[in-house]
């Protein structure tokens, strides 16, 4: 499992959105993009996102990590989005992210075949456990927090993640064969 | 707990990599980021449109007892038509006359009158949330001048508890039409907020009935019905605000606002 995040809760306990807004965006826009939402409808998700962010500030608890209270919003904007338009499979090999200009070619080339491998991967878990695994197994959440986050029970969880690395461990070795990758 | 002790399956080292690869990606370039914010504070602080073409058609919906708004305003002008005889009521006239006076004023009776065909003008207004005014409320634009400017946006009510960033000069009007639809969503859950929080229930009823009726499964429904049960509890319609608040507690199981819908439905 991924290392856990540092605590990310509010600085002062007192939601100032734009800061919310800045140190966060990068992480709901890769979040959307592992529920699967298109890289040409990721700025447009991202801006309903925020929308919702701002209106449910009031009800946010401040005590808690805002990663996952941020990924709930996300999961169920995606879904929303799913739902109203029939949403074609992402062509990979558009994105928003510039190349790390620090790496050489041979391993920019390599940093993006993982990713899109993972991205691939992850559009074959099913829709309803992508978010388990993608908060368990990529952000590093425990499972209580996930729970919350989702508003799911505990076993749902555990039985969402069991099944999602079955589904994505099966869809890596299936991508693999396909492309020679190894 | 631990996720062995849930018969979860480890991850082979191999998967274990490719998903942390995955973990660490770049942040977004600082000129999407500006772009996004200035995007979002627009959507924000637009004030909603009214959209009044099917006013005459709106569900009542738990719709409130009506008390004055600043909002909208109608014209409806219908023409009148004359009626057509169709084939089948010529038919009717055809065989009530050969069945004589008396059948025949049954038959005329019978005839179907189309309605008359109405025409209404629909009249789009920008509704505007005014906090208690310093100034004069400015006049409410003419039916032709439907547009959202940065003055409008500066009448947004600020959220009590929220260091929103207040609107400045820079933020603009919703830039795409779905900004829009999110913006009156928004607005009008808004409004809802502001009003209930003056003790005017009803004013919060009615934006939350316009709020359904625009936006059946839009993205502030948890919200919208949220405040429709408090609402509906400072009206003293309990029998309609508990069985609100019972879908809401199958609908949205884990949501945070479980505490007030409960706090409204308790009996004292």
């Amino acid at each position: 499992m991924t290392e856990r995040p540092p605590d990310d809760r509010t600085t002062s306990g007192h939601f100032d959105f734009d800061e919310v807004f800045k140190l966060n965006l990068g992480y709901v826009i890769h979040s959307l993009r592992r529920l699967g939402v298109r890289e040409a409808d990721l700025e447009d998700l991202a801006h309903d996102v925020f929308v919702i962010v701002h209106r449910k500030s009031t009800d946010y608890d401040p005590s808690r990590p805002i990663k996952p209270w941020l990924f709930g919003i996300a999961v169920r904007t995606a879904s929303e989005h799913r739902r109203r338009a029939s949403v074609r499979r992402e062509t990979l090999g558009h994105t928003v992210e510039s190349p790390d200009p620090s790496l050489d070619a041979v391993t920019r080339i390599e940093e993006r075949q993982k990713r899109e491998l993972v991205l691939s991967a992850l559009e074959s878990v099913d829709e309803s456990r992508r978010p388990v695994l993608v908060m368990h197994d990529i952000d590093g959440f425990g499972m209580k927090e996930i729970v919350e986050a989702l508003a799911i029970p505990l076993n749902t969880g555990y039985s969402r993640l069991r099944l999602a690395r079955t589904e994505f461990a099966a869809a890596v070795a299936r991508l693999r064969k396909r492309g020679g990758i190894t | 707990m631990s996720d062995h002790d849930h018969d979860v399956p480890e991850l082979d080292d191999a998967l274990r990599d490719l998903l942390a690869s995955e973990h660490a990606r770049p942040d977004v370039p600082a000129e999407m980021s500006a772009r996004l914010l200035a995007r979002v504070h627009a959507t924000i602080a637009a004030p909603v449109a009214a959209d009044l073409s099917n006013e005459a058609d709106a569900s009542p919906v738990d719709a409130a007892t009506s008390s004055a708004t600043t909002s909208s305003v109608t014209t409806a002008v219908a023409t009148t038509g004359s009626a057509l005889l169709t084939k089948g009521a010529i038919g009717i006239a055809l065989v009530s006359f050969v069945a004589g006076a008396g059948v025949g004023v049954i038959g005329h009776a019978n005839l179907a009158t189309p309605p008359e065909p109405e025409v209404r003008v629909v009249v789009r207004e920008v509704i505007r949330n005014v906090a208690a005014p310093a100034t004069p409320a400015p006049p409410i634009p003419p039916p032709e001048a439907v547009a959202r400017t940065a003055a409008d946006a500066g009448a947004r009510v600020p959220e009590a508890g929220v260091d929103a960033g207040a609107p400045t000069e820079d933020a603009g009007e919703p830039e795409t039409g779905r900004d829009l639809g999110l913006a009156d969503e928004n607005a009008l859950v808004s409004r809802a907020q502001t009003a209930l929080a003056r003790g005017r229930a009803g004013e919060a009823l009615e934006a939350l009935s316009e709020h359904q009726r625009r936006f059946p499964r839009g993205q502030f429904t948890e919200e919208r019905e949220a405040l429709a049960i408090q609402a509906l509890s400072r009206l003293g319609r309990m029998e309609q605000a508990v069985a609100r608040a019972e879908r809401f507690r199958a609908r949205y199981p884990g949501s945070l606002m479980m505490r007030v819908v409960d706090a409204a439905v308790r009996t004292p």
